[in-house]
């Protein structure tokens, strides 16, 4: 009886000694930020009191549900959010009155079934919204290389991803995460163009023109912490990073699926994400 | 053999399948933590087990009180009204659980024998295809369900407006949305759902002559089973309704039915074809998600990331590989949920022992409360406690009026609207 009351006490004074943290999800209930959040959750159990909250609408997590919470918090944020909050959307959020704890950067590849999108005129699927950047994006390609695509708008990656493989698109837009998947479901599928703005087979490096270049920058931020909280947080995750074997590990492919950076500046920061907001209103 | 992933699975299935607005999501979201000691082919195992079952249960308390248990039970309730004798709900309970195992093992054993072309299910995901199946049975409806067309098409509109109302971020326009961040997200399902479905038939049943309700002679010992054509039918409609994102049984088991419409008037065949195809579609479901990789629901999404936090990947898993064990392991299921749907059918007499209008306003005290707890725990309590507000005093209204045509809108309208944008751009 001793034992078990000990034992008792002892996790009880375990969980009562860890910090709170609450991981608020700005994301979908089905993408990458709500899988993330989730695997955070997991990873991050044993040193933080966890507590997820996935609303999935970016517009009632940080319209109605940031402003109430108290504690710190770890929070997803991405450009095109931001770009549509600027525009006039439901929210908007400064990233410069939180802590950027981590910044990725998600180039899109071009994925097609055969054809070559600078010469082949075709279906170019792609995420929403209708009127959104990545519809510019095939509208640009279709004056730079003077042929006539159509852009199709599809409700996630995984439809277009769907419509590609089923033969309904020529093309589509997708993320390294949905290209792997892509290639994996139909080995016939090709992803090797890239809109990075440089590197390997970038379309906007090919042809000069920066209008081509598209990608999503995301942000996880710390907010109602300290700066020494918030240092603690980030160490606490980059070693769940290291781990592939961790949820987050797992989820991000060993850290292969976007390009992951931990220790920029906050002037480093808004010289990624300020031209990557605005190119993307 | 995985024990212990089926009875989890079973658990999951009875509580989702028993309680109005907690959902598979809902819960693989609860026991996100616990669900990670399991394997790939556990947690596939866990989660075709709990998508069956609930569907078994599901249509228990939809035909005897009228409660959408499961939002694929629609059609149940719909017709639940019209079940006037005690033969016919015990008809319709033991028909509705042999034709959801026949549904599950049919689908199970077509994809065994042909799993060579599953890969053709790409096909379907098409939009005219799509966009095609959403309209006929929306118009199906129009002349089939228990009101005048003009009413129907009026329901029609009104979930379709009611559907609007947020951000619509296809269209990246806003519908009535006043600035009002609750608003953005739109009006959430499960309060429209209660309010505008459930309660309006809870209040029929109310209002109808317990007497008539209970007949003197019953025959509760045998299984009823629909023809073999009626059960085949809705089996094919009820696999194709599975493969259409975010609708999948929903559009299975109301379908189906509509289509039954058609050939009979008899409620429990009516029933029993919906319930037939919604097992169908509960398999079907999980075919998009293992061949290509896309879930096409939220608690798919969190299925697909566990198995892939555990290696799963669609190179080294092909779904031909673990058909042979996922079929066996739903043909024990299937045959556990029979087993437990079945023998209710013969305690429908203790059912209606209760006084009926005691059992409904306790029910709908406790759907006010689902309402509550659903809210809490979208952290959005004081929303749906306003929407509650407003929208039941309109479904007591509607208490005379069939209003399957008007949720069934509202749920549809998100991929009915974009799907014909689509076509518009395909053109």
């Amino acid at each position: 009886m001793k034992t078990i009351l000990t034992t008792i006490f002892l996790l009880f004074s375990i969980s009562a000694s860890a910090a709170d943290l609450t991981i608020l999800n700005s994301g979908s209930k089905t993408g990458g930020f709500s899988m993330q959040s989730t695997a955070y959750s997991t990873d991050l159990a044993k040193e933080y009191n966890i507590k997820l909250i996935n609303p999935g609408d970016r517009c009632v997590a940080l319209g109605s549900l940031l402003p109430k919470i108290k504690g710190p918090v770890l929070m997803p944020w991405a450009s095109d959010y931001e770009a549509v909050g600027r525009n006039g959307g439901c929210v908007k959020f400064d990233i410069n009155t939180a802590i950027i704890l981590r910044y990725d950067s998600a180039p899109l590849f071009v994925c097609t079934r055969g054809g070559d999108i600078r010469k082949d005129a075709g279906k170019v699927g792609h995420t929403v919204p209708v009127d959104g950047p990545l519809a510019r994006v095939v509208k640009e390609i279709s004056k730079e290389f003077g042929i006539e695509h159509k852009a199709v708008v599809y409700d996630g990656s995984g439809d277009a991803r769907l419509a590609l493989i089923n033969g309904e698109l020529d093309y589509a837009l997708l993320s390294k995460k949905h290209t792997l998947v892509a290639k994996e479901a139909d080995p016939t599928i090709k992803c090797d163009i890239s809109l990075a703005s440089g590197g390997p087979n970038s379309l906007p490096a090919e042809t000069g023109n920066p209008k081509l270049a598209f990608g999503w920058d995301m942000t996880w931020m710390a907010l109602n912490m300290s700066q020494a909280q918030a240092n603690k947080l980030q160490q606490v995750m980059m070693q769940k990073h290291l781990d592939c074997s961790s949820a987050i590990g797992s989820w991000s492919k060993c850290n292969t699926v976007y390009n992951t950076r931990w220790d920029l500046n906050g002037e480093e920061i808004n010289a990624l994400w300020e031209p990557m907001v605005e190119s993307q209103r | 053999m995985y024990f212990v992933p089926h009875l989890v699975g079973i658990g999951f299935g009875l509580i989702s399948g028993l309680i109005p607005g907690v959902g598979n999501f809902v819960l693989m979201l609860l026991a996100w933590p616990f669900l990670s000691i399991f394997g790939i082919f556990e947690l596939l195992m866990m989660y075709a087990s709990m998508a069956a079952i609930s569907q078994y249960i599901g249509s228990i308390p939809a035909i005897v009180y009228g409660i959408p248990g499961e939002s694929s039970s629609y059609p149940a309730v719909a017709e639940s009204k019209r079940l006037i004798k005690q033969k016919q709900v015990s008809q319709s309970i033991s028909g509705s659980a042999f034709g959801s195992a026949f549904g599950s093992l049919l689908v199970v054993g077509l994809c065994y024998l042909f799993v060579d072309y599953t890969d053709f299910i790409k096909h379907f995901y098409n939009t005219k295809i799509l966009v095609g199946l959403l309209l006929t049975v929306t118009l199906v409806m129009i002349f089939t369900v228990n009101n005048r067309w003009y009413t129907n098409v009026l329901l029609i509109v009104s979930g379709l407006g009611l559907g609007l109302i947020g951000y619509n971020s296809y269209l990246n326009i806003n519908v009535a949305t006043f600035d009002n961040t609750y608003l953005y997200a739109g009006l959430p399902m499960p309060v429209v759902l209660i309010c505008l479905f459930a309660i309006p038939q809870m209040m029929h049943h109310m209002n109808a002559d317990a007497d008539k309700i209970l007949a003197k002679t019953y025959e509760l010992s045998k299984v009823y089973i629909l023809n073999p054509l009626a059960l085949i039918g809705s089996t094919v409609i009820g696999f194709i309704g599975g493969l259409i994102p975010g609708l999948t049984t929903v559009f299975s088991s109301t379908a189906a039915y509509n289509a039954s419409m058609l050939f009979t008037k008899d409620p429990v065949k009516r029933i029993v074809v919906s319930e037939t195809a919604n097992n169908a579609g509960a398999f079907s479901m999980l075919l998009p998600l293992l061949i290509f990789g896309v879930p096409l629901i939220g608690s798919e999404a969190i299925l697909l990331f566990l198995m892939e936090q555990k290696g799963f990947n669609l190179v080294q898993f092909q779904f031909s590989t673990f058909l042979p064990e996922l079929a066996l392991g739903l043909v024990i299921v299937n045959v556990i949920g029979f087993t437990i749907a079945w023998p209710l059918s013969k305690m429908v007499p203790l059912f209606y022992k209760f006084n009926l209008k005691i059992i409904l306003s306790i029910l709908i005290f406790i759907l006010f409360l689902v309402t509550l707890y659903t809210g809490y725990i979208n952290y959005s309590m004081e929303y749906y406690l306003i929407c509650f507000m407003v929208l039941a005093p309109i479904g007591v209204l509607l208490k005379n009026v069939d209003t399957l045509p008007l949720v069934f809108a509202f749920i549809i309208h998100n991929k009915l609207i974009d799907g014909i944008y689509r076509l518009y751009q395909l053109s």
